[in-house]
């Protein structure tokens, strides 16, 4: 019976395994040529994107060659001046002592008037400090929190501050412009990187204590502070009219 | 130094991107094993049709098995999970050859189940084999996306690192720029000139530089704020307006600022102290407050007004707060003093 049963069963199966195995060809092929067709597609996105990577590595190396090759004959220009500024003064002080002097003393309060202002590089420890808003919060960095940063590292007795390496200086905005954020009348974008030279420890305690800190925590925006033992901050580099009626 | 942080910024970016090109990569994977299995699939169908010439009864045999592989694949589709419909399916497998066996005992029995048996036993191997060569395709796509993975961050990585240089270029060309010319205007100066002429020049640029700091008193145009408050105002309001107050300034141009006679320097701090007052460069500031600020009134003045809704009208808008604003001709903001600015702890950077 049941070897009777099993034959009938064998002829069935015969012709739906041919179905079957049809199937199963067509769907293998199907499946075949997609795989193909996606593996090709994403080695050509991923070529693609590796050769825009290729292309910007090359225009960027060719532009720091470029800048690298500037700064290094403005440093041979500047050495020369430097020389010829050493060499007239040399002469001056054999020639005349006294105004030598004079010249020298004035030249000492310039220098040390410009640290003062902020316009020579400096450097030291403290903190640096990031915000960004091209997370997924959908939250902005707005003018305020920046500017209540600046008074948090002020009170905490920050020194030196620049702002994506603009110093702020006595007159230094910290305003709204559109998507980007204004500097010494110089445009920002995110990410903000505020890097400040003070006592690293109360930099850092008196930012994750204050209320903007809460604020940009609970806005979900892209924050981080770190401290730092070797912050530079370069010089002011806007201009210095500014009306002396005295 | 700085630079390294801008990556580690970029870093939660990256991080996003390469697990999008893994999930695209682990696709690839997939589809590849499918290929694997598509290729050892045509070499089982030979098996099958290579077993039926030997011994007829297989013909039932394997007719049984592609019903059963069948089966296990409207298993596959339908039941509770892959593994428990193969194993379903080799249990029918088994308890039907063992029926089959049954079913022809004359004769050929002994024979007809021992060739059975084999061809299980050869099944059994090529689809050992089978798992094994896509565990093996399986592995090396693995490690392509492994390869990958390091290899394409790479460029970005190196991209970033170009970009921070680039940056850093620009501001050693702007500072070194703005040293050459000021040595050079110097030198022309030293060299050109009568030594009353020198003395003159070098005396106005001290000027300048000093009172750009703030340290020299000054006079000018500009505006008048007075703020003032009382008991009910949150004092921490009062503060957060401060500060809108003197950056509107500031964006509008104010070259010298003072509030309550206390210079405002680019370091200056307006504090809450001990949630009751305010002090400003650690002087405490009691109300009513009177800014100054020099520089252009009608730009100042609008600045503040902002057509309608200024920080004026924000202040204004404080409980048991007021704010006026008044244009002045002549306004004098005293020198702020040279200890006023503390640099103790800046090096002078090259």
């Amino acid at each position: 019976m049941s070897g009777k049963n099993g034959g009938t069963e064998a002829r069935k199966t015969g012709s739906g395994k041919k179905i079957y195995y049809a199937a199963l060809f067509v769907i293998f092929v199907v499946l075949g040529a997609l795989v193909a067709g996606k593996t090709v597609h994403s080695r050509r996105v991923a070529k693609a994107r590796e050769e825009e990577n290729q292309a910007l590595i090359e225009q960027y190396t060719l532009e720091m060659e470029e800048l690298s090759e500037s700064v290094s004959s403005l440093r041979g220009e500047l050495a020369q001046t430097e020389d010829r500024y050493t060499e007239v003064l040399a002469r001056l002080k054999e020639t005349d002592k006294d105004f030598y002097n004079v010249l020298n003393m004035y030249s000492r309060d310039i220098e040390a008037g410009r640290l003062l202002a902020g316009l020579t590089s400096v450097s030291g420890s403290g903190v640096i400090i990031k915000l960004d808003d091209s997370g997924m919060g959908g939250a902005l960095v707005h003018d305020t929190y920046l500017n209540e940063i600046l008074n948090v590292l002020k009170e905490a007795g920050a020194q030196a501050i620049s702002i994506n390496g603009e110093r702020i200086v006595t007159g230094s905005e910290v305003i709204c412009l559109g998507p980007s954020i204004r500097v010494n009348g110089v445009r920002l974008f995110a990410p903000y990187r505020i890097s400040a030279v003070g006592d690293p420890d109360a930099l850092l305690k008196a930012y994750q204590e204050s209320r903007i800190y809460k604020t940009i925590v609970s806005q979900n925006l892209l924050y981080d502070a770190q401290r730092s033992d070797n912050i530079l901050i370069g010089p002011y580099t806007g201009k210095v009219e500014r009306v002396s009626e005295q | 130094m700085t630079d390294l942080d801008d990556k580690d910024f970029d870093k939660i970016a990256d991080s996003a991107a390469e697990t999008g090109r893994e999930v695209q990569a682990s696709g690839e994977s997939a589809g590849d094993a499918l290929k694997a299995i598509l290729g050892s699939g045509s070499e089982t169908g030979n098996e099958r049709t290579a077993a039926p010439v030997s011994a007829p009864e297989n013909v039932d045999a394997a007719g049984t098995e592609a019903k059963d592989v069948d089966a296990a694949g409207t298993d596959a589709d339908n039941g509770p999970s892959p593994s428990e419909s193969i194993v379903a399916a080799w249990k029918r497998r088994i308890f039907q050859s063992r029926d089959g066996s049954y079913g022809n005992t004359e004769g050929y029995a002994p024979a007809s189940s021992r060739s059975r048996t084999s061809g299980a036993v050869v099944r059994n191997v090529l689809l050992t084999v089978l798992c094994i060569v896509i565990g093996i395709v399986a592995a090396l796509q693995y490690k392509t996306i492994a390869s990958r993975k390091s290899a394409e961050p790479d460029s970005e990585a190196r991209i970033n690192e170009l970009l921070s240089t680039i940056n850093n270029l620009h501001s050693e060309l702007n500072s070194l720029e703005a040293e050459r010319n000021e040595l050079k205007s110097r030198l022309e100066i030293l060299e050109s000139s009568t030594q009353d002429e020198q003395l003159a020049a070098l005396r106005e640029e001290l000027n300048s530089i000093r009172t750009f700091a703030g340290l020299t008193t000054v006079k000018g145009h500009g505006v008048h704020v007075r703020v003032d408050f009382s008991e009910r105002t949150n004092v921490n309001l009062v503060q957060t307006r401060l500060l809108l107050l003197i950056n509107e300034l500031r964006a509008s141009g104010a070259q010298a600022i003072s509030i309550n006679g206390v210079r405002i320097l680019a370091m200056t701090e307006v504090r809450v102290v001990n949630e009751q007052y305010i002090s400003v460069s650690a002087r405490q500031l009691a109300p009513p407050y009177d800014i100054y600020a020099i520089g252009d009134a009608t730009d100042l003045y609008n600045g503040l007004k902002m057509g309608g809704y200024g920080i004026v009208d924000q202040i204004n808008e404080l409980a048991g707060a007021s704010c006026e604003l008044y244009v002045q001709e002549e306004i004098t903001i005293s020198a702020a003093e040279d200890s006023d600015i503390r640099t103790d702890l800046l090096k002078p950077a090259q």
